[in-house]
């Protein structure tokens, strides 16, 4: 009986709000219904280009078939395809929108604003985007500059899936006119910009692709142009479009030539039209402007180029609430509800049909200034240079590796001179003195926390002490590398010392102060990153612990039960966490060895991870891996001569090939292969036939396109034809400091081929080898939690 | 090529009005780039208020962008020359030229002079360096700055 009224029931049903009943129809019918029989792939493909991307993102969990259709890039295209053509609400419009002067970056959903105007609408705020300025838009990806120092990088972004492009158009001028499209025909992403360089202007047409490629065009009256400088894109034409002395001036990214044609209303002397702009809808171009500060007007060009298309589309009245001078249409909804942002920086519902207002509210409340941006959510991947695929969308996403920016260190010494002599300077912002402390070495922050309470508030903060890691890591003119070594274990250790690499490199020929640490003697380096050396104390049990040489402070002691072989040290700078890996043999009474790969984080509730990876058990070398900074990941030689990669944030392995192939037979000469960091990039050295070494540089993380050779270094020295060549840093591009046979510290000239051996005063060692060197920046940063006070610390190392 | 010069106003805080290439602002200045851009300023009518920069840090400021805009491709080693000249000021100027790069979003400039503030105080005792930043109040409770200067005696 239940079953007929049911039905009835849902019959009556008023259909009011159509999409809405029917999905909700739908689902019910199916949830109930039995499991369906296997579906044809081709289907399946049907079904799934009718779904928002970002469900896709979370449906490639669903099998392997799934994920493989998800990820092709044509599939990407066919739903972009399928969503703006067929319905755009479908594919979840969202803004973006950045703000000028209170360094704001967020997004929230367009849809959520225009169903519910009066409930509201959360708005993500992305703090990594700050300083990103947006360009523009299109297909998804978002095209911003992102200034990093006095540099400006323009990159590329898929907000939905969380790709992101290395910065590779790097650029140092402003751009005055610019705008970010897509030429379909070619299949390339394109920016235009007009850069102004000391009064020239060059224009240039960028291509997005492997070969990044930049054209000039001549001649063109951009000084004269109205409104926003930002071209509109207009999808479909792979135009973009400017406002020049009342014309649209448009630029075909294909054939990359110009064009004009006319405004609808369009008299140059009419005083009464003000604020021309234009702006895309519904995938066509538009116009808007104010006319006698009453009403704006909305135009619509529905055939692109055709002037006599132009067509009304709205009257908008200006209410009080809506000051002036600037309105900005984004987005059409439905048929008839019009998404503008007005210049009392708020945004703005407008119905076409009855005329009525409506202000949605967001939350928390934002400082949209006037770069607000739509665009719709994609699945497709910025072009290459891309960083790889990641399983969480959105906003998880890599810090991007800062590259070395050497710069000359001239100035230092121009500027004290004007300084010394100064009187008081008057009391300086606290915001000002955290930018001019973050310039100093760690070492003198120590001295002046004793200054006054403020600074060593500030100086104690562990953010203070990030962001320091920051700045050392974008301009290594603030940073003072030391090297620090450990003995072997077969010379029973006894040698820990450290020495700066500054002083070193100054004067070669005058020896080098050595610090010993007594304590330390019975410790092994493991590695090191961001100031802190993983030790590991073989007397004392089997224990791990962090040190930070510079603050003098050392963790609680974390120990491992069994014998470590394959291990390595890093940041996952995702979760903020310190990682140990190590590879464990453990005896059981009666079992044969059993293997364990575990990852221990160094954190208040010490956890333990085991992972299932049997690659571990053929490393070549040490079996210390080689930690990159910024991708979080550790680095190991396999014997099938890959790079062995371990994530440390998602915890998974992955391989990527060398600069050559070690298991050909061609390649046979070349022997003792190892891995190293080198300007925050992965390093690759080997020796051919003991004559020379070569030294490759893996420029992009994991794109084996990108191994470069840094360096071609003769064995005209008998101290080099040895086993053994450990490039530990490089100064500007030419001087590399390396650990040559018998541990013998060598700085090679890379341009001239010079070899020089610097003194090092106590020398490390009696011994002659069994020694091992790292490389480590000094920081503020505390080895974690439950630290330990160690007397013996910075204060016993020499004070400049 | 080249646009014909266009010139923006720029008041200071005496009401003194200065008359300099837009160009030279724009390239320096993300305010007044960002003011330009979203057409917020007017050519023929409105002047920006620059109400906490006084006219003589106003006037050296514009020097400083000027200089930078047209000595681009000069060698490094005289443009830092320059620089080292240019920010030959008492620490007054120093202190109003730091606040107007900060206000106006100057970003070489506020470099330039975060480098040299470094400069003074770095290898500097303690003492010293409360002497160059003006810090009358350490914060430190007379117990703790006596503890501080026996166990460290060599910093102050």
């Amino acid at each position: 009986m239940e079953q007929p009224h049911d039905y009835y029931e849902r019959k009556r049903m008023p259909l009011t709000v159509t999409i809405h009943a029917s999905k909700r129809l739908l689902s019910s019918t199916v949830t109930q219904s039995q499991p369906l029989p296997l579906l044809p792939d081709e289907l399946i493909r049907e079904i799934l280009l009718r779904l928002p991307a970002r469900s896709l993102l979370r449906l490639r969990k669903v099998c392997s078939s799934w994920k493989t259709l998800i990820s092709i890039p044509q599939f990407a295209k066919d739903h972009l395809q399928h969503s703006t053509a067929a319905d755009p609400s479908l594919s979840g419009p969202r803004v973006a929108y950045h703000h000028s002067c209170h360094y704001e970056f967020g997004d929230f959903s367009l849809r959520s604003l225009v169903e519910n105007p009066s409930k509201p609408t959360e708005i993500v705020l992305l703090e990594e985007r700050l300083n990103h300025v947006v360009i523009g838009s299109c297909n998804g990806l978002l095209c911003f500059y992102d200034v990093v120092g006095i540099n400006i990088f323009v990159r590329l972004w898929n907000p939905c899936t969380g790709l992101l492009t290395t910065p590779s158009v790097e650029r140092g001028d402003f751009l005055t006119v610019f705008g970010f499209g897509y030429d379909h025909v070619n299949d390339k992403y394109k920016l235009f910009a007009i850069v102004n360089h000391m009064g020239y202007h060059t224009t240039k047409i960028h291509t997005f692709c492997r070969n990044p490629s930049k054209r000039a065009i001549q001649g063109i009256p951009f000084s004269s142009i109205k409104g926003d400088r930002k071209g509109v894109f207009v999808p479909g034409t792979a135009t973009l479009n400017w406002i020049l002395d009342c014309l649209v001036f448009s630029l075909d990214l294909v054939k990359e030539t110009f064009s004009e044609f006319s405004l609808p209303v369009s008299d140059p002397n009419d005083k009464t039209f003000n604020f021309p702009g234009l702006c895309e809808l519904r995938n066509c171009l538009a116009y808007c402007f104010n006319h006698e500060k009453t009403h704006w007007f909305v135009w619509i060009m529905k055939e692109y180029g055709v002037p006599k298309s132009w067509t009304k589309l709205a009257i908008i009245p200006c209410l009080p609430r809506l000051t002036d001078y600037h309105l900005r249409p984004l987005y059409i909804w439905g048929n008839n509800i019009l998404v503008a942002v007005a210049s009392s920086l708020r945004i703005v519902l407008y119905n076409l049909d009855n005329g009525s207002f409506e202000f949605p509210v967001l939350k928390p409340t934002p400082s949209i200034g006037l770069f607000v941006f739509v665009y719709q959510e994609s699945l497709v991947s910025p072009p290459y240079p891309g960083l790889p695929i990641m399983t969480q969308p959105t906003y998880y996403e890599k810090r991007n590796r800062k590259r070395l920016r050497v710069t000359r260190n001239r100035l230092k010494r121009l500027l004290p001179s004007t300084g010394t002599s100064l009187g008081p300077l008057s009391v300086l912002p606290d915001e000002l003195i955290r930018e001019i402390l973050l310039r100093l070495p760690a070492r003198s922050l120590l001295r002046f926390q004793s200054v006054c309470n403020s600074w060593r508030t500030l100086i104690s903060s562990s953010q203070f002490a990030k962001d320091h890691v920051r700045s050392i890591a974008a301009d290594p003119s603030f940073s003072h590398p030391r090297v620090v070594y450990h003995g072997f274990w077969f010379y029973r250790y006894k040698r820990f010392g450290d020495f700066s690499v500054q002083s070193l490199f100054e004067n070669p020929s005058q020896p080098t102060e050595v610090v010993r640490f007594a304590g330390k003697s019975s410790h092994e380096i493991i590695g090191s990153c961001n100031g802190l050396l993983c030790l590991q104390d073989n007397v004392m049990g089997n224990c791990i612990m962090l040190w930070n040489p510079c603050i003098g402070l050392t963790s609680q002691p974390l120990e491992i039960r069994g014998f470590i072989g394959v291990c390595g040290f890093g940041y996952d700078h995702v979760n903020d966490e310190y990682k140990f890996v190590a590879v464990v043999d453990q005896k059981h009474k009666q079992e044969p060895l059993r293997f364990e790969t575990r990852i221990y984080t160094f954190c208040p509730n010490s956890s333990k991870r085991i992972i299932q990876d049997t690659a571990f058990k053929r490393i070549i070398g040490d079996g210390k891996g080689v930690f990159v900074p910024g991708t979080a990941t550790l680095n190991w030689i396999h014997w099938h001569g890959l790079v062995l990669s371990l994530d440390l944030v998602k915890e998974t392995c992955s391989e990527f090939s060398l600069p050559l192939n070690l298991k050909a037979p061609e390649n046979k000469s070349f022997v003792f292969p190892h891995l190293c960091m080198l300007k925050n990039c992965l390093a690759f050295c080997c020796s051919h036939e003991k004559t020379h070494w070569s030294v490759w540089l893996l420029k992009e993380y994991g794109m084996p396109q990108s191994w470069t050779r840094l360096a071609t270094i003769h064995c005209h020295h008998s101290l080099l034809t040895g086993a053994a060549l450990h490039p530990l840093y490089i100064r500007g591009n030419t001087l590399l400091m390396a650990v040559a046979s018998t541990s013998k510290i060598v700085l090679y000239n890379l341009d001239d081929g010079r070899l020089e051996f610097p003194l090092l005063k106590p020398t490390p060692a009696d011994v002659p080898m069994g020694l091992w060197f790292y490389i480590y920046h000094e920081s503020l940063v505390s080895p974690s939690y439950r630290c330990l006070r160690n007397t013996k610390g910075a204060e016993q190392l020499p004070v400049k | 090529m080249g646009s014909p010069l266009k010139k923006i106003m720029l008041c200071s805080s005496e009401k003194e009005i200065f008359s300099v290439e837009e160009q030279v602002m724009v390239q320096h200045s993300v305010i007044i780039n960002n003011m330009i851009e979203d057409g917020s300023y007017n050519y023929e009518e409105s002047k920006i208020p620059l109400d906490c920069v006084d006219s003589k840090t106003l006037k050296k400021v514009i020097d400083y962008c000027t200089y930078h805009t047209h000595h681009h491709n000069d060698n490094q080693e005289d443009l830092e020359a320059w620089d080292a000249q240019f920010l030959n000021v008492d620490s007054n100027g120093l202190y109003d030229l730091l606040m107007a790069a900060n206000y106006l979003e100057i970003r070489n400039l506020l470099d330039l002079i975060y480098r040299t503030i470094k400069n003074m105080i770095k290898g500097k005792k303690i003492d010293e360096i409360r002497r160059i930043l003006n810090i009358k109040d350490h914060g430190f409770t007379p117990e703790e700055e006596e503890q501080n200067r026996k166990e460290y005696p060599h910093f102050y």
